[in-house]
């Protein structure tokens, strides 16, 4: 029902599949980017139309307008994740808030020998940085290893806490196998040792509440364009008692408030991480984007994409030789599949098929799906250690928007069917 | 049968021609795709720089596959230096069939290594 509401559904001429009218577009990649709403395309358009200037600077009414909206912005993200409007820092994505704190905070904080703990779960996003800092300081990564089926625990957890532990990095929803991490019990297994806790939300914020004090996190990184929002923006949370830890990360215009020839002093709220000109109009959208999927409500979103995840779960079982990588308890709507051959797994087909090539590759059946019209992404999705733990080289993604209906899902399973008409 | 659906139903999940490791072979290079970790390795039998023989192995979506296969086909009885001179819009060309441009560099797998075949020389 939800999808009038999003432009790309009823665009013509659509030239992404082959030239046919976006209306036959069934998108299941929305782990990759989502869609955006009219409602957030037309604030961005009034905003550059209206009232576009910078920000911190305009002593006129336009540019005192845009500080409004920016500012409003601000709170209106630090409402959606209960967090201080002092908190919230604007980036460029979640990818930048992550590096912004193994730079800003890590560098300054962690010294040779220290610990950081990193779940083997993470997107490259919330892995690459840690793995950056450890190799520069000399530190040692410890790894947060799921069980067989890449799901995490938290007794696991707790066997790598040390006296050496500064940061445990963990995500709050894969975004390979769609569910959620207990990240709320993380806290209690840290106890009263002085251990930041870096939590990736990227895959979580479009479908389930983000409750910073419910995390009990000190670090939470986002981007904006997966929960329907522009691109090219990312929130950062910084819990306040954690910023006095931190040094500048970008230096520039707007993040110092003394400049000499040789020193500079730099301010001393989270506003010192904005330098330059921020992505302002991306802001302003954003915050509509927010107000979207508050207007709709989490506790609809959820009921709608959860059962459209149990109905994909019990229809994938009709495919012996699909084998879903996800698990169904806790997910959100990211499942992970291979195709292992297109015989049943026990016989004499599907072994002659695994000896020779196992199965059909996940770029093969991503480009046949997409000859049908139907979006879903394949590769490592970014989490190579975790696809090298799981023993797999790459892997097929489809993942759920609220605007996905059950015509998305009989889509879905009409071309896996002719797929493997194929290899029959 | 020249398109891509074609050739998926004749081969299915089946070896090509030319794919899997001959007995006898002079060289072997293998290339990892730096964009999608795929790897794939081809054994060589060259004699008097003329290639004898060629076969490849590995882990490799259909594309790069049926891409290998053609090419071992192309070369199999002719000059090394044919091989290492061969390029990307030969490559594209020699599938056939028209491929978007984010499958062209899983056609172009083989070919990266060909263009390394003078070094390991």
């Amino acid at each position: 029902m939800l999808k009038k509401d999003f432009p790309i559904f009823s665009a013509k001429g659509g030239s992404a599949f082959g030239g046919k009218n976006n209306k036959d577009l069934v998108y299941l990649d929305n782990a990759a980017t989502a869609q955006k709403p009219r409602a957030v395309i037309d604030v961005i358009n009034n905003f550059y139309t209206h009232d576009n200037a910078n920000v911190h600077r305009g002593f006129y009414g336009l540019g005192e307008k845009a500080d409004a909206y920016y500012e409003e912005a601000r709170v209106t993200f630090a409402n959606f994740i209960n967090a201080k409007q002092d908190e919230i820092v604007f980036t460029k994505n979640a990818t930048e808030g992550l590096n912004l704190i193994a730079h800003a905070w890590g560098r300054t904080q962690c010294k040779e020998g220290d610990e950081i703990i990193v779940s083997l779960i993470e997107h490259h996003s919330n892995f690459l940085p840690w793995q950056f800092l450890a190799r520069e300081k000399k530190l040692k990564l410890r790894f947060w290893k799921p069980d067989q089926f890449g799901v995490l625990h938290i007794k696991d957890l707790e066997k790598l806490i040390t006296s050496r532990t500064k940061a445990i990095c963990v995500t709050y929803v894969s975004n390979v196998l769609g569910y959620i991490v207990s990240v709320e019990k993380i806290k209690e297994s840290i106890g009263k040792k002085n251990i930041a806790l870096i939590v990736d939300v990227a895959q979580a914020v479009p479908h389930v509440p983000v409750d910073v004090q419910y995390l009990r996190c000190d670090f939470l990184s986002f981007s904006v364009h997966k929960m329907y929002g522009p691109t090219g923006l990312g929130i950062l949370y910084i819990k306040e008692n954690r910023l006095h830890e931190m040094k500048p990360f970008l230096v520039g215009g707007g993040m110092a408030t003394e400049v000499s020839l040789t020193h500079a002093k730099y301010l001393q709220s989270s506003h010192v991480f904005e330098a330059g000109t921020p992505p302002i109009a991306e802001v302003v959208g954003g915050a509509e984007a927010v107000r979207y999927i508050t207007r709709i409500g989490f506790s609809a979103i959820q009921k709608h994409e959860h059962a459209l995840v149990e109905d994909i779960f019990h229809r994938f079982e009709a495919y012996p030789f699909v084998r879903v990588l996800s698990p169904k308890e806790g997910n959100v709507g990211v499942v992970a599949f291979d195709i292992q051959g297109v015989h049943p797994v026990r016989g004499r087909g599907a072994l002659r098929a695994l000896a020779t090539s196992n199965g059909v590759h996940p770029h093969d059946a991503a480009s046949l799906f997409a000859e049908r019209g139907i979006a879903l992404r394949a590769g490592h999705h970014c989490a190579m250690p975790l696809h090298t733990f799981l023993k797999i080289p790459a892997s097929l993604r489809l993942s759920l928007g609220l605007y996905n209906d059950e015509r998305d899902i009989d889509a879905f399973f009409k071309a896996l069917d002719d797929i493997k008409k194929i290899f029959d | 049968m020249k398109t891509y659906r074609g050739y998926l139903e004749k081969y299915k999940l089946g070896k090509l021609p030319f794919e899997g490791r001959p007995k006898e072979y002079t060289k072997k290079i293998k290339q990892v795709s730096e964009s999608c970790g795929d790897g794939l390795t081809f054994y060589f039998l060259i004699e008097n720089e003329t290639i004898k023989n060629i076969g490849f192995d590995g882990y490799g979506c259909f594309l790069s596959r049926l891409s290998a296969s053609f090419l071992a086909k192309k070369f199999v009885g002719k000059p090394i230096k044919n091989l290492i001179e061969f390029d990307e819009e030969k490559t594209l060309a020699l599938l056939g069939f028209p491929v978007n441009s984010a499958r062209e560099q899983c056609v172009l797998i083989p070919l990266k290594v060909f263009r390394s075949f003078d070094v390991h020389l």
